[in-house]
C-alpha cells in the first residue's frame, strides 16, 4: 500500500507538443518507457495544445521552438501564465538555447532546453524531464560540452574546475551525481558551488541559487562552429 | 531641388493665371463695346461718320484693354499668387479701383458715351467689379489647375515610390536567391559529398574488422552536426533569421550569443521595451518585416566592427516608444562597438547603404558615427505599426 501512494505522488505528468510525427512518437515511446513519467497529452501544434494543457492537468510541457501555427516560446509563456506551477521544457532541432535568455525574468518557473539530438537519448531525456519538472533547469548536454565563457563575463573568471561543476549543474546534475560525473565526493562538489556562488555574486538560500547558476551559465556562455 | 520645382510649378501657376485674366479682359472689352454700342455709339455715325465712329469704338476698346492690363499687371508685380485669397481680393479689387478712375475719366473723353456724374459714378462702379472679377477669377481658375496638376505630380511620385520599392523587394529576392543557391551548390553540397564518402570508406573499413571505426562514426556524426549547425543553419538565417518568429530582439541575441566567446556581447533593453516584454507576454512589438529589417541591419553593423574595426566588445541597446499618432510606433537601436570606428569621412559601404536605403523607404533614419570612446556607433530608428491584433503563438513561425 505504501509503495502504491508512492508511485502516485512522483509520477510525472508529460504533455508533448511537436508538430513531427515521427519526432513526437519517438518522444512518447520513450517517456512511456519509464515508470515514473507518463504522456498525458502529445498533440501536432499550437491551437490542440491550446485546448488541451488545462491547468492542473500535466507537470512538465515539452514543447518544440518550431511550430506550424506558433512557436513554442509563445505557447509556453501563455500556459504557464494559465498555471504557474507547470514546468516547461523546449525542444529546438537547431541551437537556440539562448532564446529564452529574455524569457526567463519573467516566467514563474524557470525553463530548460534539450536539443533534439540529445532527446534521442532515452536517459537524457527522462532526466531532464523529471528535473525540470522539480523546479530545475536543465540545459542541453551537448550544448552545454561545447559552452565555452564569454570574455569579460563572471563566468569567465571561474577555475577550470569551477567551470566543469558549473557545466554539469547546468546539465541537471545533483550534486551526487555530478560527484559522480567528476570522480570526487559530494563535499567537494558542495565546496565548489559555493565558491562559484561567490564568483557568479548569487545571493540567497539552496536551490534558487542553483537556478541562478545556471542561467548565468546560459547568459555568460557561448559556443563555436567551425565554419 | 525641391525649391526649383516649386519656382518652375508658381510660373506655370502664373502662366495659367496670366492667360485666364488676359481672356477675361479681353471679353470685358468685347462687352462693353457692346454697351457703347447699346448707349448709341453706332447712331453718332450719322454725325461722325463711320470713320471716327469705329474709331471710337477702337479707343474705348482700347481704354478697357490697357485698364485691364494694368489691374493685370499691378497684380503680378504684387505676387498675388503667392499670397492668401483675402489679401489677393483686397489686392485686386484695390487695384481695380485705383485704374478705375483714369478709365472713367478716358470713357468721358469720348464724345458718343454718355455723359454725368451718375454715368461716372456706374462705370466706375463697373471697373471695379469687372477688374475685380476678371483677374479674381482668373486666379481661381488657375489654382484649380494648379491643385489637379500637384494631385496628378504626387500621385506620380508614390507611384515612382511603390515602383522602386517593389523593384528593391525584387533586388533582394534575387540576391537571397542567389545566396542560397551559391551555397547550396558550392560548400553545403561538397561539406556532405565528403562526409558520405568517409561513410563510404567507414563501410569498407568495419568490414575489414578495423579497430578505430566507432570512434571514426562518431567523427563523423560530429562533421554533420557542424554542417547543420553551420552549413544549414546560414540558409535558413539568410531566409528567416532564427528567433525572428519570437521578437526581434530575441533573434540579436541569438545572432550575437553565435559569435566566437572571445567577443563580449550584451543587449540592453530600454524600459518601454522592458515593460512590453513584461505586460505582452509571448506577443511581438515589431511586424515581421520590420524585425527582419531591424535584425538585419544590426548584424551588418556587428560583421562591420568585427571584420574592419577589429573590434572586441560588441554592445546592442535597443528601445520601442509610441508616437503622437495612436498604433504608431518608432523602434531605436544602437549598436556600440570598441574597435578602431569608422573611417572619417565614412565611405559608402554597399552593405550598410542597402540597409540605410531600406531603413529610409520605411521612414526611418541609419547613421555610422564614431562614439565618444572612438569605436564605431550605428545607431537606426525604424517606424511601425504596433502589432496588437495577433499574438506571437497563432503565427506562422517557420
Amino acid at each position: 500500500m505504501r509503495s502504491i501512494v508512492r508511485v502516485v505522488t512522483t509520477v510525472t505528468r508529460v504533455s508533448i507538443v511537436e508538430d513531427e510525427a515521427l519526432m513526437r512518437g519517438m518522444l512518447e515511446e520513450a517517456l512511456a518507457s519509464h515508470e515514473g513519467v507518463r504522456v498525458v497529452h502529445s498533440v501536432p501544434g499550437v491551437q490542440e495544445a491550446r485546448l488541451v494543457i488545462t491547468p492542473g492537468s500535466c507537470d512538465v510541457a515539452v514543447l518544440d521552438v518550431n511550430l506550424p501555427d506558433g512557436n513554442g516560446v509563445s505557447l509556453g509563456l501563455q500556459l504557464q501564465r494559465a498555471d504557474p506551477r507547470l514546468a516547461i521544457m523546449l525542444l529546438s532541432s537547431e541551437d537556440v538555447m539562448g532564446l529564452f535568455t529574455t524569457v526567463q525574468d519573467q516566467v514563474s518557473k524557470p525553463w530548460s532546453y534539450l536539443s533534439k539530438r540529445s532527446s534521442f537519448a532515452r536517459d537524457v531525456l527522462v532526466r531532464a524531464v523529471t528535473a525540470t519538472a522539480q523546479g530545475q533547469v536543465v540545459l542541453d548536454p551537448y550544448l552545454v560540452q561545447r559552452s565555452s565563457p564569454r570574455a569579460k563575463t563572471a563566468v569567465a573568471e571561474l577555475t577550470p574546475a569551477q567551470f566543469q561543476v558549473l557545466r554539469l549543474v547546468a546539465e541537471g546534475w545533483s550534486n551526487q551525481g555530478v560527484a559522480e560525473q567528476l570522480g570526487i565526493n559530494e563535499r567537494s562538489v558542495e565546496s565548489h558551488l559555493q565558491s562559484i556562488y561567490q564568483r557568479l555574486q548569487i545571493g540567497g538560500e539552496g536551490h534558487n541559487r542553483r537556478v541562478a547558476a545556471v542561467l548565468a551559465f546560459l547568459e555568460q556562455t557561448g559556443r563555436s562552429w567551425r565554419g | 531641388m525641391a525649391g526649383l520645382i516649386r519656382q518652375r510649378s508658381l510660373s506655370e501657376h502664373g502662366r495659367v493665371a496670366l492667360v485666364f485674366a488676359v481672356v477675361n479682359v479681353a471679353l470685358f472689352a468685347i462687352l462693353d463695346l457692346s454697351q457703347w454700342m447699346g448707349w448709341g455709339g453706332l447712331a453718332a455715325a450719322k454725325s461722325k461718320g463711320v470713320l471716327g465712329v469705329v474709331s471710337e469704338g477702337l479707343v474705348l476698346t482700347s481704354v478697357n484693354l490697357v485698364f485691364g492690363l494694368l489691374v493685370i499687371g499691378g497684380a503680378f508685380l504684387f505676387r498675388v499668387l503667392s499670397r492668401p485669397w483675402a489679401t489677393r481680393l483686397v489686392a485686386v479689387a484695390g487695384l481695380s479701383a485705383v485704374f478705375a478712375m483714369p478709365r472713367v475719366l478716358a470713357l468721358l473723353e469720348i464724345g458718343t458715351t454718355p455723359t454725368g456724374s451718375l454715368f461716372g459714378l456706374v462705370e466706375g462702379a463697373v471697373g471695379i467689379a469687372a477688374g475685380t472679377v476678371a483677374v479674381g477669377m482668373a486666379l481661381f481658375a488657375a489654382d484649380l489647375i494648379e491643385q489637379a496638376r500637384t494631385e496628378a505630380q504626387r500621385r506620380e511620385e508614390e507611384q515612382a515610390r511603390a515602383a522602386r520599392a517593389v523593384d528593391e523587394l525584387q533586388a533582394e529576392e534575387m540576391r537571397i536567391r542567389r545566396m542560397v543557391s551559391d551555397q547550396l551548390h558550392g560548400t553545403l553540397q561538397y561539406r556532405l559529398v565528403t562526409v558520405t564518402a568517409a561513410l563510404d570508406q567507414l563501410a569498407s573499413d568495419l568490414a575489414g574488422g578495423k579497430e578505430t571505426a566507432v570512434a571514426d562514426i562518431r567523427r563523423w556524426a560530429e562533421a554533420l552536426e557542424e554542417i547543420r549547425e553551420t552549413e544549414v543553419r546560414s540558409l535558413s538565417h539568410a531566409v528567416f533569421p532564427a528567433g525572428l518568429e519570437i521578437g526581434a530582439v530575441e533573434a540579436i541575441e541569438l545572432m550575437l550569443r553565435r559569435l566566437p566567446t572571445a567577443i563580449a556581447t550584451s543587449v540592453e533593453l530600454g524600459p518601454r521595451y522592458r515593460s512590453h516584454i513584461a505586460e505582452e507576454q509571448g506577443a511581438a512589438l515589431l511586424p515581421v518585416t520590420e524585425r527582419l529589417v531591424a535584425v538585419y541591419a544590426v548584424e551588418e553593423a556587428v560583421t562591420n566592427a568585427l571584420k574592419h574595426g577589429r573590434a572586441r566588445t560588441v554592445r546592442v541597446r535597443a528601445e520601442a516608444y509610441p508616437r503622437q499618432e495612436p498604433g504608431h510606433w518608432v523602434f531605436e537601436v544602437t549598436v556600440d562597438d570598441d574597435g578602431s570606428g569608422p573611417p572619417d569621412p565614412v565611405p559608402p559601404f554597399h552593405g550598410l547603404d542597402r540597409h540605410r536605403s531600406r531603413i529610409e523607404s520605411r521612414g526611418g533614419v541609419l547613421e555610422l558615427t564614431t562614439n565618444p570612446d572612438g569605436g564605431g556607433r550605428l545607431h537606426f530608428t525604424l517606424p511601425f505599426r504596433r502589432e496588437d491584433d495577433t499574438t506571437a503563438a497563432e503565427r506562422p513561425g517557420r
